[in-house]
Order: structure tokens, then C-alpha cells, then sequence
């Protein structure tokens, strides 16, 4: 019998708004530091474009240190206005069910349940 | 007249002066009083204040320029929104524009188009004017037909038909009498249900002027459509979307691809996936489908996920009639019941399928082509589901469809469970004037992982599976035709509601009992990544021109489809499959393309693939340039080398007896002992036959050990007819660099690792930059261990990424080399095996 087991890690629950994604950064573990420095440097430079008053940063998890040290780029280093935030973001986990079929077939034909889990992320707003 | 300069006129000169005036950039006096009295020292306050006055200037200074430069007003609009007609006709220019753009052309004293009116009359002769006259009445007489709801006769669709025969038998069905007796239709559009049981199905019966056109090809229901906006293709027998007419690479990558920034979706008709359905007709739990279907798909398709929860299956089909399970290539299977089940599959393989399932069908089951009965569209990006609801609206109380606006705004597919699915009844949607997302009212707040959750746990089951049954049945889709209105109709009846509450804006007009309830599948695709419409034949077409009126909603053809599937590291068929039949003659069909064109340049234009020096660390007299042929992945080859390396290998390696004179062996066949042999094998191979039947290559089954190769007597056609085993990889460039199509693949030899170990950690130059300039060792003939199928730069990785299969038992699964055809740079290459 298999046991139930973590089959995938679900992202966050994003929904659509143009002003919004024109104006939010995710930041990952794996981008790197000048990268996001870039480009939330070119969102504040088209701020006026999208309407917005400020550019919002959010990372979650292992990511929580760099976007910290994004901030304090923007608030020390070019003298920025920078909010910061905590939240806790709900993400959801698959898992699969214990159905009897054993290790004959393969993950992606497991049935699955979704389990929640709370984790702590940050969010910037750097205004210009 | 006297040289020098020209002398410009009033006009000339004004334009002149305004340009100038825009770029001319003030500035405040210099030695104002930035500086202190003694000099020297700076008053920091009044030295800001000047700099900002300077740059402000100069903003001023480029958009007064870039103010001046405009001439016209249709020049200011976006790319997309350009239309060459534009400077002839106002209506192509948007309304806000329209007054300016009026204006500008009155002005430069330009020709308008006004309303179409009649063309001129141009003159014909008696022959001409009667087959003019004569092709103008077989349309009123067809259009007559239609709006009759009488089913064009038989003759008239035949396109081999001579013009007067159809015309005469068009009389005979209107004539009063003859009315009832022919096939009468349920609505004024000519739709009806097209599907054959246990036989391919006819091409559907078009419109009378274009059923010449279709004898070969077939139009997908939005083809007129596309061929305005799209360049297409004629393959597999039909004219498919090959890509946009305008550039869209970048856009596709941007909005297509699951990236966070996506604010918008690409949306392709994919009609010509044909759709067939396997029934049983005794119903019930069916274990002879339920066979039939293991044996398809090699027992995956009824595991309990997709069987008894019906889950949306991915995955490969299998050959049927031959003993070993022969992967033909990718199909898409939905159990709708246990008694019956829809299968999607390529136009390259569908009737090659369905032939087979003809063949092997067990008693008691049908099999139905619904390939020209039921239609489809995907979707890709983070807006579909939002344009999904705003032009689907359910025609009666569905809870699915609660669900399906409760999620609505959700813009990250790969969050939802892997069974999402909506199905419900839909109104045409016609009704709608203009495309509206769902009232806020309905939908209380942002979506949460708690909907999501519920998406899951309250899968409306029965009420899914009686739409989807409703779907696959052939009198239910006839049905749906029922009263399909014309836009003549509904524009009436738009017209009235209008007219009857004239304040109010009414966006859709209501439905009715007596109007027509689409039975219509969203389903979500996990591995693809993307959204599926399976919707009746002839609805398609309204759902498709109310979804491209959804602002930032792109269509897209096979191009864009194989960059996506690129970009999110899975194979593309049949592009990426050469392990099975259709892919390994496409492999065949691009490289001769490939071929044609090397040869049409002139000699000094292109690349001598014959002679290429350095390419590897050792040659062998029998070939001295590029491996194996340089307009393929030549897989041929690879399983020669492959295979004889093995055979080899159990003595001491030798690249060429140098001593030995003849390498025919006493009864005149070709010794295999040393690797210049296998070469030779090869080009003898290539001599005899071009096209190989046998696939040279077949997919690893992971899990399997082969053990040890038994190698029989004679030695070569054991060798050449044994298929190698090979795994798909996606390589990642470690180093700068762009992979090609067909690009080799080899592995890095022993004695080289260390160097390429240091490549890996970065070797840096004196200034601290990284060194690209290194001289690198080069890996041995014997290293090649596979070919890319697909390569080039990605966009989302920002690294030159490829795809390909290597040799299955290659030891070392971290790093390759790769090197494009025709030149010596070998880069290095981190490898991930593709699960499918």
C-alpha cells in the first residue's frame, strides 16, 4: 500500500488586475538580486503610466531576506519611501490520497487532495 | 539660378521653424549665482535648483519635439491598431481619432472612401456576363435553400458537380411540391450535426461557394477568419494557423507563457484535433471498453483518477495491433461514463487510430467520428477564464457554473486542482451586444484557497456528466441547432428590446424558451497548461468572434504552440517525437526542406558540411566533416554508433586498423572492428536506402533494465535493426550561447572533466569578467550521445535552452556538450530528464 505523500507545492492564489500586475514583483529564491533591482526600478520609472502611487514587492518564505535587502537598497542607498508589511499567505498543498494502488503507477496518476498551509511573507511598497 | 542652398517655400519654412523652436533647449545663465562670491565654492541650493531647471527643459524640449514630428494622427496609434487603409478610410480609425483624422485628410486635398457602393461594371462578353449571372444564382438559390431550412441536396455539395446540374436539381428541391420531401433543417444557418458512426465522416457540407475549395483540405469553422489574420498551413488534411500575420513572438512569450506579469491570453481554434467517441451500446460498467482503452493507452487511461473521478488524461497512444505497445503518439481521453469515453487526438494520427480501433473493436461497442461534429478552442494565459466569463452565460440554474465565476479572476492555472472542469448549457453568445464580465454583485470578493479547495471537494459530478453526455450524443448536438438564429434575427430582436425600454441599456437580450442551450466543456489541461472549449461544430464560430472581441485576447497558430510547449519544457508533437512514426518523418520532411534551400546558394554562400576542420579530437578516413547528416537529427546514425560502440566494446577500442588493407570479411559483407567501420556501415546504409522504414529509436520505458545486449550473427543487421533506447532531456547552457534545431549532443569525456568542472565554477579574467574566450578540449567521435529536436534561446530562463533525446544508457547525467551543426563550439550544457 502506498502512503499518502507531497506530490506538488501549489503557487499563491493571484487574480487579475492590470493596474496590479504592472505595478507587483514576486520575488523568487532564485532571482537574482540586480535583476529585481532592475526591474523594480523600471516599474517606478512607469508609474505614472500605470496609475499607480506605488510599486508593491512581496516574497514569502525563503525569499523574505532578499526582498528585505531590496528594501533597504531603495530606503538607504537612493533615499526611497519604503513600507513594509507582514502577512501570513495561504498556500495550498497536493497530496495524494491512499487508494490502494500501490507504487505500480506513477505520481501524476494519483489522486490527490488539496491541504492548506499558512507561511509567513513580506510585502515593500516603494514609493518613488 | 545660382547654386547654394534651395529656396524653401512658405509651407517649408513653417514646418522648419516649428521643428526647431521644439528642439531648442533653454537653459539658465551661466554665472548666475550657483557659485560663492570669492568663486570656487558652490551654493549647493541654488545648484540643485539650476539642474532641475535643465532637466526639465529638456523633457519639455523632446516632447515639444516628438509633438512637432507627428504629422497624422493614425501615426500615433499602437502597432496592432495599424491599418494600411487608414489614410483612405475613417472607420479605421478609432472614434475618439476620427474627427482630427477627417480634418487632415480634407485638408491635404486627399480622396476619401466613402460608403462601398456598386463596383464599376466592367465589360464582359456574353460568354463571361452568363457564368457570372449563372454562379450569382446558385448563391441565391442556396441562400434560398438555407433560409428555407431545406438540407442542400447531396449533388450539390459533390464539387466535381458541373454548375448547371446544381442549379437544376436546387429548382427541383424548391419547388412546393418537392419541399417535404427533402431533409429538412432546424434552423436558417444550414447547421447540423456531422458525425458517422464506425466510419470517417464526410467533410461537412460548407457554403456552396466555397465547397470547391475543400476537396483536399478541409476549413476549420473559422477559416475565412484566419486567413485574413493569420498565415496558414495545409497539412494532415487541413489548413491549419500557422502563425499570426504580425510579429508576435515576444507578445506570445509575454501573455502565453505561466509568467506573474501575463495580463492578457492567446486563444487558437484547434478544431482540427479530431474527436472521436467509443461506446458501449449495452451500457453499464463496461469491461470491454474498459480493455480496449487499458491496451490504448498502456493501462494508464483507467487507473481510478480518470475512470471513476474523470480526470482530463494526458498522455500517449499506443498501437494496438501489433504485439508490443508502439507509442503513436499524444492523445487527450475524458471517460464521460463508464460506458463511454471521448478521445482527442492530432490530425497526423486520427484516422490512422481509428482504422485500428475499426479493426480490434470488440463486439457490442461503436465507434463515432465526431471530428467535424465537435469543435474546440484553447486557451492560454492569465486572462482566459476571465474572457471565458464574460462571454458564456448559462442558460439555466448550474451550480458548475457558479463555480467556474467564482474562480473566474484567477490568473494561475497550475493552482487548480487537476480535475477542473465546467460544463454546463450556454446561451449563443450573440446575446450578449458586447462581451461583459460577470456582475461583481454575483461574485462576492477575491477568490481564496478556500474556493479552490471547494472546487475540488464539491465537483458537481452528476450534473457535469449529464451536460457531457448531452455533448457526445449526435440528437442532443442536432438539437442544440435547434432555431440557431441568423445575425439578421438577432439584431431584430435587439432592435425591439431597444425600442421597448429605450433608456435603459440592455447589454443581452434574454433568453427564451425557444432559443437554443449549447452544451458546452471547459476543461482545464494540466500538463498543457492551458484551457479546452469542446463546444457543437457550427457554435463555434459565435464563440470565437465574441472571444477576440475581449480586449488583450490574441489568436495564435502551431508556431506559437511549439514556442509554449518550448518554454515550459515539454515536447511538442510531432515535432519533439521521433521516437514515433509521424515525428521521424517529420524529422525527415524538415531536414529535406532544410536541404533544398542549402542547395539553392551559391557555393561561396554556404557552409561546406563536407569539410569542417577541428570538430573532433580524432577523425576517421571515413567521413571528414559534419556528423552524420547536417539538415536532420540523424538518428539512423546515432543508433549505428550507439549500438556498435556496445558491440565493441568488449575488447580494446580502436578508431582504425591502420595495418589492415580490406575490411570485407570472406563473404563479402563489411567487419564491424573499429569505430571507422561503423562509419562506413552508415554511409553503405545511406546508399542503398534513403527512406529507413524502421525507427531507428524508441522511447526507454524507465524501470526496465534492458541487461546485457545479446548481439546475434550477422553482426551489422543486428546492429542496424536493433532500435536504441533513448530518454528525452532539456538541456540548460551553462555558458552564453544559442542551441539550434538539430543541434549534437556528446558527452564529456573522462580525462576532460576536470576542465569542464572549472568552466562550470566560472573562469574569470583579470578584470573580473567572465573569460568566454577559453580555449576548450574537444570531445572524440565516439562522445556523440544524441540530438536536440528543438533549441534556441529562452526567453524566461534568459539562457539558451534545447531539447532532445540522448542515448538511455549514457552513465553520467549532469552535464553534455552541445554543438550546433556546422560549427566547432562545443558549449556546456546542465541536463534534466523530461518526465512524460
Amino acid at each position: 500500500m502506498g502512503e499518502s505523500k507531497l506530490l506538488r507545492k501549489l503557487p499563491t492564489v493571484k487574480t487579475l488586475s492590470r493596474k496590479q500586475i504592472k505595478t507587483t514583483i514576486y520575488v523568487k529564491t532564485s532571482t537574482p538580486y540586480i535583476s529585481a533591482l532592475k526591474r523594480i526600478k523600471k516599474f517606478l520609472r512607469d508609474l505614472p503610466k500605470s496609475g499607480s502611487t506605488y510599486v508593491v514587492v512581496l516574497g514569502m518564505g525563503k525569499a523574505i531576506e532578499k526582498t528585505l535587502s531590496l528594501g533597504c537598497h531603495f530606503e538607504q542607498h537612493l533615499g526611497k519611501k519604503v513600507d513594509v508589511l507582514t502577512k501570513s499567505v495561504e498556500l495550498l498543498d497536493e497530496v495524494s490520497v491512499d487508494d490502494g494502488d500501490g507504487d505500480s503507477i506513477k505520481d501524476v496518476d494519483r489522486e490527490t487532495v488539496l491541504k492548506k498551509r499558512t507561511i509567513s511573507g513580506i510585502e515593500l511598497r516603494i514609493y518613488p | 539660378m545660382s547654386g547654394g542652398r534651395k529656396q524653401l517655400n512658405k509651407n517649408q519654412q513653417f514646418k522648419r521653424q516649428k521643428v526647431r523652436d521644439a528642439r531648442t533647449i533653454r537653459a539658465e545663465a551661466a554665472g548666475s549665482n550657483e557659485l560663492s562670491e570669492s568663486g570656487g565654492m558652490l551654493k549647493v541650493q541654488e545648484f540643485i535648483g539650476s539642474r532641475e531647471y535643465e532637466i526639465r527643459q529638456l523633457q519639455t524640449a523632446m516632447d515639444k519635439s516628438k509633438a512637432a514630428s507627428c504629422t497624422r494622427v493614425f501615426q500615433s496609434l499602437p502597432r496592432k491598431l495599424r491599418r494600411r487603409t487608414a489614410s483612405h478610410n475613417v472607420k479605421r480609425i478609432p472614434m475618439r481619432m476620427r474627427n482630427r483624422a477627417l480634418r487632415e485628410m480634407l485638408k491635404s486635398d486627399q480622396t476619401t472612401t466613402s460608403k462601398s457602393g456598386k463596383g464599376k461594371k466592367h465589360g464582359l462578353n456574353a460568354y463571361q456576363l452568363y457564368r457570372a449571372k449563372m454562379s450569382a444564382r446558385l448563391l441565391r438559390l442556396a441562400g434560398k435553400c438555407t433560409s428555407m431550412k431545406i438540407a442542400l441536396p447531396a449533388d450539390v455539395t459533390a464539387a466535381n458537380c458541373n454548375l448547371r446540374q446544381k442549379l437544376r436539381v436546387l429548382r427541383k428541391t424548391l419547388k412546393p411540391e418537392n419541399r417535404d420531401s427533402g431533409r429538412l433543417l432546424t434552423n436558417r444557418t444550414g447547421s447540423y450535426d456531422n458525425m458517422s458512426v464506425g466510419a470517417l465522416a464526410p467533410i461537412p457540407r460548407g457554403r456552396v461557394k466555397y465547397c470547391k475549395r475543400q476537396r483536399h483540405f478541409t476549413w476549420l469553422p473559422t477559416h475565412i477568419w484566419h486567413a485574413k489574420r493569420s498565415h496558414m498551413i495545409k497539412r494532415w488534411g487541413f489548413q491549419v494557423p500557422w502563425s499570426p500575420t504580425q510579429k508576435c513572438f515576444k507578445m506570445a512569450h509575454r501573455l502565453g507563457g505561466s509568467v506573474a506579469a501575463s495580463d492578457g491570453a492567446l486563444c487558437m481554434d484547434s478544431s482540427f484535433y479530431g474527436t472521436m467517441i467509443l461506446r458501449d451500446l449495452s451500457g453499464g460498467d463496461s469491461e470491454p471498453l474498459k480493455e480496449l482503452v487499458s491496451k490504448l493507452t498502456n493501462k494508464r487511461g483507467v487507473i481510478r483518477k480518470y475512470r471513476d473521478s474523470k480526470t482530463w488524461f494526458e498522455g500517449f497512444v499506443h498501437d494496438i495491433s501489433e504485439e508490443s505497445p508502439v507509442v503513436l503518439g499524444e492523445m487527450d481521453l475524458l471517460w464521460i461514463d463508464f460506458g463511454t469515453a471521448l478521445i482527442r487526438l492530432h490530425p497526423s494520427i486520427y484516422t490512422r487510430v481509428f482504422e485500428i480501433l475499426l479493426q480490434k473493436l470488440p463486439e457490442g461497442l461503436q465507434i463515432e467520428d465526431c471530428r467535424y461534429a465537435l469543435g474546440s478552442i484553447t486557451l492560454k494565459g492569465a486572462k482566459s477564464l476571465v474572457a471565458l466569463s464574460s462571454i458564456l452565460r448559462s442558460s439555466g440554474p448550474s451550480s458548475s457554473y457558479q463555480q467556474l465565476k467564482r474562480i473566474s479572476r484567477v490568473t494561475d492555472t497550475s493552482n487548480l486542482p487537476h480535475r477542473t472542469m465546467f460544463a454546463f448549457n450556454c446561451v449563443d453568445p450573440r446575446h450578449l451586444s458586447r462581451p461583459r464580465r460577470v456582475h461583481t454583485s454575483d461574485v462576492n470578493g477575491v477568490p481564496t484557497t478556500d474556493d479552490i479547495v471547494s472546487l475540488q471537494n464539491d465537483f458537481p459530478l452528476e450534473e457535469v456528466t449529464a451536460v457531457l453526455k448531452r455533448l457526445c450524443t449526435a440528437t442532443e448536438r442536432d438539437q442544440s441547432y435547434n432555431n440557431q438564429q441568423t445575425l439578421k434575427e438577432l439584431a431584430k430582436r435587439r432592435q425591439a428590446l431597444l425600442s421597448k425600454t429605450p433608456n435603459q441599456h440592455k447589454n443581452i437580450i434574454p433568453y427564451g424558451s425557444e432559443d437554443p442551450s449549447i452544451p458546452l466543456l471547459l476543461a482545464k489541461r494540466q500538463q498543457n497548461k492551458d484551457w479546452v472549449i469542446v463546444l457543437p461544430w457550427f457554435w463555434l464560430l459565435p464563440f470565437w468572434h465574441q472571444l477576440n472581441r475581449v480586449s488583450r485576447i490574441y489568436h495564435f497558430g502551431l508556431r506559437q504552440q511549439q514556442q509554449l510547449n518550448y518554454e515550459n519544457r515539454k515536447l511538442y508533437f510531432p515535432d519533439d517525437y521521433p521516437f514515433t512514426e509521424v515525428g521521424y518523418a517529420e524529422n525527415t520532411y524538415k531536414g529535406d526542406a532544410l536541404r533544398s534551400r542549402w542547395q539553392k546558394k551559391p557555393l561561396s554562400k554556404r557552409v561546406n558540411f563536407e569539410k569542417i576542420p577541428g570538430l573532433h579530437k580524432d577523425s576517421v578516413p571515413a567521413f571528414d566533416g559534419e556528423i552524420g547528416d547536417a539538415f536532420t537529427c540523424d538518428w539512423k546514425l546515432l543508433q549505428l554508433l550507439r549500438n556498435g560502440l556496445t558491440f565493441l566494446s568488449e575488447k580494446p577500442l580502436k578508431l582504425v586498423e591502420v595495418a589492415k588493407t580490406s575490411q570485407f570479411g570472406p563473404n563479402g559483407v563489411r567487419e564491424i572492428q573499429t569505430v571507422n567501420d561503423i562509419f562506413e556501415l552508415h554511409k553503405d546504409l545511406n546508399a542503398v536506402d534513403q527512406t529507413l522504414s524502421d525507427n531507428p529509436i524508441k522511447l526507454s520505458v524507465p524501470g526496465t533494465s534492458s541487461g546485457e545486449q545479446q548481439w546475434q550473427e550477422p553482426i551489422q543487421l543486428s546492429i542496424s535493426q536493433t532500435a536504441l533506447n533513448v530518454i528525452p532531456v532539456s538541456c540548460t547552457y551553462i555558458e552564453r550561447g544559442r542551441p539550434r534545431d538539430n543541434a549534437r549532443i556528446y558527452q564529456i569525456p573522462a580525462q576532460d572533466r576536470e576542465h569542464w568542472q572549472k568552466v562550470k565554477n566560472g573562469i574569470y579574467r583579470a578584470d573580473g569578467r567572465l573569460d568566454h574566450e577559453i580555449e576548450h578540449p574537444v570531445p572524440s567521435i565516439t562522445d556523440l550521445i544524441g540530438f536536440i529536436t528543438s533549441g534556441a534561446f529562452h526567453l524566461g530562463e534568459g539562457k539558451g535552452v534545447a531539447h532532445g533525446f540522448i542515448d538511455a544508457k549514457t552513465n553520467d547525467f549532469q552535464y553534455v556538450l552541445i554543438r550546433n551543426v556546422g560549427s566547432t563550439t562545443y558549449r556546456m550544457a546542465s541536463i534534466d530528464i523530461i518526465n512524460i
